[in-house]
């Protein structure tokens, strides 16, 4: 490589980067100001538990038929793996910790951002193109506030009450998988169920599911903010704002893993 | 009235991805459905390898963590190999090509109709499906293999990336544990659910796309978001049902 193009890929490399941080920063700060400003608001409150009612009735179905079908395919394939092994009996333990930590906040949040944060960032998008937005801040109405903070903060608070739901399937439909299609007997899976877990798993994850909430609520409201002005536009947003928070869900999973076990796993 | 169109909403997709495919078959629209599998890849396969990357970091950690009790974290391999190029890898890239490439078809034919370019081609005498829908379907299962393929190595190089560079497991034996579980029936197993998975995506995404009222702007809106989570419900419930099928008889005698 010539000396002259090794320049171009570096620089190309810099200005990516930076576009990325620049973009994550506005997140970020639309975010802040957003959830902020929504709390002071007259009635925000209000206007955030109702959102989070909303999120969360119209996530909620989702959540189940996405996270049920999940825990019955992990009980399905560790009793592949156990049976060999002749441990049966720990199916339920390891089953109620991998959904209680990773697959229900993981999941159910993925569902979130694919009905109610998708919803968000249409709806607002639309607003944008209706010109409502600028409306309100030609009346000297803030409108991150006023529309983006209860959604954003209604997010945050769908999130654990999801997961809970989540948990709840995840485990169900191990237990239908595992119990009444692969013949494990009730009493081995119901009396081995609390051994895997903790009740500072059960927070962990409840917390998880906020931290999530906040972000993706954040990517999907700033996206329906920054939307194009055109018809096309609409759905752009509602399609971008779903693949970043996905995205956002799964590499923040990661890091509060390795940020909550230490780098090196615990020990090593 | 609600929960009758529910349960009526499968048999209105079998019949709509039946419909666009027997349209196509005689003259098939092969170059637009190349162009748009071309674009499928681009837009998804970047996605589909983020995602997967992560969740493969994200389960050794978990992995590694768990198994530390019984001193036996370099197994963790084995558990990551073994669940997610079967289950968690080819479902993730599933729930990406739904959430990438299913919001966007849906979204552009729901812009179509809104602008009312769908009842154009009608009026011109060409059939809309044929045109549209079809060659959006067939990309979907052609492109559908790769994100699995795709999924699978990148999910395992996150997984041997984090096993060595953080969690200080040996090189040799954490590529050894990942791929101890895989076989190459896996590779076969996760083209059939590429295509399959797909398939479903780009039906439902058509679908949404398609139907729905007509009510400006947000309704392309509502189409994107109805595509991808019932795409992702599709999805999850397709990928149940072939795990079943395929390694529901197999229980105990792996491996």
């Amino acid at each position: 490589m010539s000396p002259a193009a090794a320049v171009r890929l570096l620089a190309a490399v810099g200005r990516t980067t930076v576009d990325v941080a620049r973009a994550f920063g506005r997140v970020v700060l639309f975010l802040v100001v957003a959830s902020v400003r929504g709390l002071r608001e007259p009635g925000g409150v209000r206007a955030a538990i109702q959102q989070a009612i909303i999120i969360t009735s119209r996530c909620a179905l989702p959540v189940a038929l996405v996270v049920g079908p999940v825990g019955a395919m992990m009980a399905l394939q560790s009793l592949t793996l156990m049976r060999t092994f002749g441990v049966e009996r720990q199916l339920s333990p390891l089953a109620a910790a991998v959904i209680i930590r990773e697959l229900a906040p993981g999941f159910a949040s993925v569902v979130v951002a694919m009905q109610g944060g998708a919803a968000i960032a249409a709806e607002l998008a639309a607003m944008r193109l209706a010109e409502e937005l600028d409306a309100l801040e030609v009346m000297g109405l803030e409108p991150r506030g006023l529309i983006a903070g209860p959604r954003i903060l209604g997010a945050a608070v769908a999130g654990p009450l999801l997961n809970a739901l989540a948990i709840v399937c995840g485990i169900t439909g191990a237990y239908l998988m595992a119990v009444v299609v692969l013949g494990v007997p009730h009493t081995v899976f119901v009396e081995n169920l609390p051994e895997g877990v903790s009740v500072a798993d059960l927070w962990v994850s409840q917390a998880k599911t906020v931290v999530f909430g906040l972000g993706l609520g954040g990517i999907c409201a700033s996206a329906g903010f920054s939307c194009e002005r055109s018809t096309a536009g609409v759905g752009a947003a509602a399609n971008r704002a779903v693949v970043q928070s996905v995205v956002f869900v799964l590499v923040s999973n990661y890091l509060l893993n390795t940020l909550i076990f230490g780098l090196r796993g615990g020990g090593g | 009235m609600k929960r009758v169109a529910a349960l009526l909403w499968p048999l209105r997709l079998a019949a709509f991805a039946t419909r666009a495919l027997r349209a196509a078959l005689p003259a098939p629209p092969a170059k637009d459905t190349l162009l748009l599998t071309v674009r499928l890849m681009l837009r998804s396969l970047p996605v589909v390898v983020i995602v997967t990357f992560f969740s493969g970091a994200m389960l050794t950690v978990q992995a590694a963590v768990s198994l530390e009790s019984f001193g036996a974290r370099s197994v963790a391999g084995l558990i990551v190999g073994f669940g997610g190029v079967r289950e968690v890898f080819p479902l993730l890239a599933g729930g990406s090509l739904a959430a990438r490439t299913g919001a966007e078809l849906a979204s552009q034919l729901q812009a179509m109709r809104v602008t009312r370019q769908v009842e154009a081609l009608e009026m011109m005498g060409l059939d809309s499906v044929r045109l549209l829908v079809a060659p959006r379907i067939v990309a979907c299962i052609l492109g559908g293999p790769f994100c699995v393929l795709a999924a699978m190595v990148s999910g395992l190089v996150g997984a041997y990336v984090i096993g060595v560079f953080q969690l200080g497991i040996d090189r040799g034996a954490m590529w050894g544990s990942l791929l101890q579980a895989v076989g190459g029936v896996d590779v076969v197993i996760g083209v059939v659910k590429g295509v399959i998975l797909g398939g479903l995506v780009g039906v439902v995404a058509t679908f949404e796309g398609f139907h729905g009222e007509l009510a400006g702007p947000q309704s392309v809106g509502a189409a994107a978001n109805r595509a991808v989570i019932r795409g992702m419900v599709v999805v999850c419930a397709a990928a149940l049902g072939l795990s079943m099928l395929i390694y529901g008889r197999l229980v105990g005698t792996a491996i």
